[in-house]
């Protein structure tokens, strides 16, 4: 039997879909050469596209907002964990860059269907979906899907196309709730920085792929050679082979025991042991995995639905006062069903929790709820009038923007960044490189753009610290000496991790000082693609995204005052554990950004110089 | 006021607890003891524990956290660190992640 694809279902790749959803009009074209080589793919070739198509003042919520769904350069290949897709646009979150990396089985399926990327323009006249299929694009009516939740709409959609795969939004991106997220499957998402909300304000329910093209691959024998290789390096990892028993859970009681939990929005940093991993276990029914995975990170739960993960185990556990892991289950169930970011879900909750409680604000403004932490009902009630935009729901589904209703005070006790909530439950006053990483990050305050976790790691050798990040830096994971040095390697390291669509839980320096790195990523492009880098080039690529990121967050309006910490973390010491007494000292703060831009190249204020613009700009 | 103990309580947290299903180790102390030394005699008591803090050069895991009274033990060299009657000994694997 002859298993050559039909000529009419070659392999392709490096193709895009310009969808534009005013115009009901698509246009199909190839990313050239140049930026694949300059940018990769995922984050860094959708940043590379945003940066180039959107006008600076664009409301978020408007039509001229430009999203983008890549897939990284080696995601659905035979590579583990190579399953992931960035969406990009900016985010009516923040107002600044909003990107967001997913795994599941969509960005393969959407390989498969011959797009690389889809970049959305416009608003469709009533509720859509776009349908990619083997080299075609179609716009769909979604009058029927819309309405639906996350779980029903992919449901719903299988049943009408087949085996398909979606990524979607639910209800709280239809109203438009700006940390509405984008889901594929039941517990993946895109999270951060409300870009369902984007997909709501296109009229856009889903991005359906169903495709039977393959990749095609450069040296076949090669790459599997390679891929059973580091298979058997990754495995052979400790971290790696608890993962895929625990999930991340385990990490909680890591953080706690430090006293780096956020607790009851930061007034605490440590919380019960009641929410500990094993806690977890008596509702996990199996551990599933995405797309190519050999780690297999995830608990399908009992109570119908996947996770929860650590951050949401610290965000809708401690964060709020909730120390029942049943309970945490069932908020983490409802937040994905209805499409909200659990992180800024949690976050935002114990915010408005504590201004009430204190009377920061005058309770007028919460719509005759009585607030107050360690009350699973109303936590459940406030989130699902929350994606449902009722009563005080409405307020909470501004996110940090509801500063604007609550008064300037209020910010004072906001834990997030460029107006972002912090991604996850670890409190930073103790481990200062930490700080510097949710200050700089791109999309604002988030650990998955550069947390350099090795700071953790108490005792690793200071010679085994400075093999990696670099010479000069303080063991002490309380000093600020040469931990920008941290920081710089880990942005650069986690911009190319991306670009390519491989998981963070296997990248080298995000979970272990081992796991693939840059050599691991050349020899996988190299094989897969048939593309030869050196990995300073690769390096080179980390820098390049970052600093195109950076120049989109200038245009937006972003300035050295943005990069900076919530009050809390400066001026109120961590109260319990180790951490107990730790703070962010103003000065040698500021004085560690200043070595930042340096590393960075960038000037005291933190801007891309021209030359560097110029030069970028050039890519085409 | 801290209960005055007589030797040393050592705790497991996280995936040593839930990977070894030991919680909580009371050792007495010996004349001279260190840190390193009340590891190598708690593997003695839990030979489980064996492979989950010491490599196979027989040295102390490097990913090994270790917090003495809640303070985190910076040093690598755990002979060098004497511990007291009454302390309380963590022992936590590093993980990063998220």
């Amino acid at each position: 039997m002859d298993n050559k694809p039909p000529e009419e279902l070659k392999m392709t790749a490096n193709q895009y879909a310009i969808v534009n959803l005013s115009k009901g009009s698509v246009k199909i074209g190839e990313t050239s050469a140049s930026i694949i080589r300059s940018y990769l793919g995922g984050r860094g070739t959708n940043v590379y596209y945003l940066n180039k198509l959107l006008r600076k003042d664009v409301d978020p919520l408007s039509p001229e907002n430009v999203l983008i769904f890549g897939s990284g350069l080696l995601t659905g290949f035979l590579i583990p964990n190579a399953s992931r897709f960035n969406v990009t646009a900016k985010s009516p979150e923040s107002g600044f860059l909003g990107d967001t990396n997913c795994g599941g089985y969509f960005a393969p399926e959407m390989r498969y269907a011959g797009f690389d990327r889809v970049i959305i323009l416009g608003k469709a006249k009533k509720p859509s979906y776009i349908f990619l299929q083997d080299g075609s694009v179609e716009i769909r009516d979604a009058s029927a899907y819309w309405g639906l939740d996350t779980y029903d709409v992919q449901t719903e959609l299988r049943k009408d196309l087949g085996d398909v795969q979606a990524a979607v939004t639910g209800e709280a991106g239809e109203k438009l709730v700006r940390f509405a997220n984008i889901r594929n499957g039941v517990k993946n998402a895109g999270g951060r920085g409300g870009l369902g909300a984007v997909m709501g304000s296109k009229n856009l329910k889903a991005l359906v792929a169903y495709g039977t093209r393959g990749l095609k691959v450069a040296h076949p024998e090669q790459l599997l050679e390679l891929t059973r290789r580091v298979n058997d390096y990754v495995m052979n990892s400790k971290v790696i082979s608890v993962m895929g028993k625990l999930g991340s859970p385990y990490l909680y009681d890591v953080s706690n025991e430090l006293g780096a939990i956020r607790t009851k929005n930061s007034q605490l940093n440590a919380w019960s042991d009641s929410l500990n991993a094993e806690y977890f276990e008596e509702y996990a029914e199996k551990m599933v995995s995405c797309a190519s995975c050999i780690v297999h990170c995830r608990h399908r739960n009992t109570m119908n639905g996947e996770g929860p993960e650590y951050t949401t185990i610290g965000l809708l556990g401690a964060n709020i006062g909730i120390s029942d892991p049943k309970q945490v289950i069932e908020l983490n169930n409802l937040c994905n069903r209805l499409g909200l970011d659990t992180a800024s879900a949690g976050s935002i909750l114990a915010w408005v929790f504590e201004l009430y409680e204190k009377g920061i604000v005058d309770r007028t403004k919460f719509h005759g709820e009585k607030l107050e932490f360690e009350n699973f009902e109303l936590a459940k009630s406030l989130l699902e009038k929350t994606a449902r935009r009722e009563g005080l729901g409405d307020v909470l589904a501004e996110s940090s923007q509801a500063v604007q209703y609550f008064g300037p005070k209020s910010a004072d006790y906001l834990i997030a960044v460029k107006n972002l909530p912090q991604s996850d439950p670890h409190d930073v006053r103790y481990i200062k490189a930490f700080a510097l990483g949710i200050a700089t990050a791109s999309r604002g305050a988030d650990h998955l753009r550069s947390r350099p976790t090795l700071e953790i790691f108490l005792r690793l050798p200071q010679e085994v610290k400075e093999k990696i990040y670099g010479t000069g830096i303080s063991p002490d994971p309380t000093s600020y000496e040469g931990k920008e040095k941290t920081v710089f390697w880990s942005d650069n390291m986690y911009a190319v991790i991306d670009a390519v669509g491989i998981c963070k839980f296997i990248c080298h320096g995000f979970n272990s000082p081992h796991l693939i790195g840059y050599e691991q990523v050349r020899e996988f492009l190299q094989a897969a693609v048939g593309l030869d880098f050196e990995v300073q080039e690769l390096k080179e690529i980390g820098q390049r995204i970052i600093d195109t990121e950076r120049i989109l967050n200038l245009r937006f309006g972003l300035t050295r005052a943005d990069d900076s910490l919530p009050k809390r973390y400066f001026d109120d010491p961590a109260p319990l554990k180790t951490a107990q007494g730790h703070h962010i000292d103003r000065q040698q703060f500021q004085t560690m950004l200043n070595r930042y831009y340096q590393l960075r190249g960038w000037n005291d204020q933190g801007m891309v110089t021209h030359k560097r613009i110029t030069e970028l700009e050039a890519i085409e | 006021m801290k209960k005055a103990t007589y030797g040393v309580t050592i705790r497991l947290v996280g995936v040593l607890k839930i990977t070894t299903g030991i919680e909580k180790v009371h050792l007495d102390l010996e004349g001279n003891d260190t840190i390193g030394t009340v590891l190598t005699r708690l593997v003695g008591v839990h030979p489980v524990l064996g492979q989950e803090l010491f490599n196979k050069s027989g040295e102390i895991h490097k990913y090994l956290n270790i917090f003495v009274d809640n303070q985190p033990v910076l040093q690598e060299n755990l002979n060098d660190i004497p511990i007291q009657h009454s302390t309380t000994l963590t022992l936590v694997m590093a993980v990063g992640g998220g």
